[in-house]
């Protein structure tokens, strides 16, 4: 499904809210806190599809859905979309802005 | 105790930034592993955003293909933190 950003965070999460932008458009696929598996950050999807449909049938009709960030347990990101060590490194920078 | 989450369907009247909500011509949607679907009529909803999880846009289209008498599903567990 594709993910797009719903609401802006503030500053102290600038660095994901960029990298969660870079995704805009890919396929993820998102693990909510009460073990539904769809395809202070909310998340809004466009044409989702749930993983096992059989045990969860409660979302056959929905096609786009707006998830709170509170319940995300996580997101799980196809891997070659992801440059772990720029990111590292860029939230190394980060911290390091932080502290000063 | 035994904690569930709620499938609640019905229209979106209004909303906030806390994802506060105004559900009308509510319907709870009651999944069960023994039997079909049960829908139980609510009404007009205030939701505190606490407590919502996910809201999904209904595609009338494949909803209306649904048999939901032949349904069977485990209701959705409770957000744990």
């Amino acid at each position: 499904m594709l993910l797009t950003l719903a609401l802006p965070c503030r500053c102290v999460f600038q660095l994901f809210y960029s990298f969660f932008k870079s995704l805009v458009g890919k396929d993820v696929v998102v693990e909510l806190k009460n073990d539904l598996r769809l395809g202070y950050l909310n998340i809004k999807l466009t044409d989702i599809s749930v993983t096992d449909p059989e045990k969860y049938p409660h979302m056959l009709s929905v096609k786009n859905c707006f998830i709170r960030g509170s319940v995300v347990r996580y997101v799980q990101l196809p891997a070659d979309e992801v440059d772990t060590q720029l990111l590292q490194d860029a939230a190394r920078k980060e911290a390091m802005q932080q502290k000063q | 105790m035994i904690h569930m989450s709620l499938c609640v369907q019905g229209t979106l009247k209004g909303f906030d930034q806390t994802i506060n909500l105004i559900l009308d011509e509510s319907h709870e949607r009651v999944f069960s592993s023994s039997q079909g679907v049960e829908q139980v009529v609510l009404g007009l909803y205030i939701v505190r955003g606490d407590n919502v999880a996910v809201i999904g846009e209904i595609d009338e289209e494949t909803d209306s293909t649904l048999d939901l008498g032949n349904i069977r599903a485990e209701p959705l567990n409770s957000v744990v933190h």
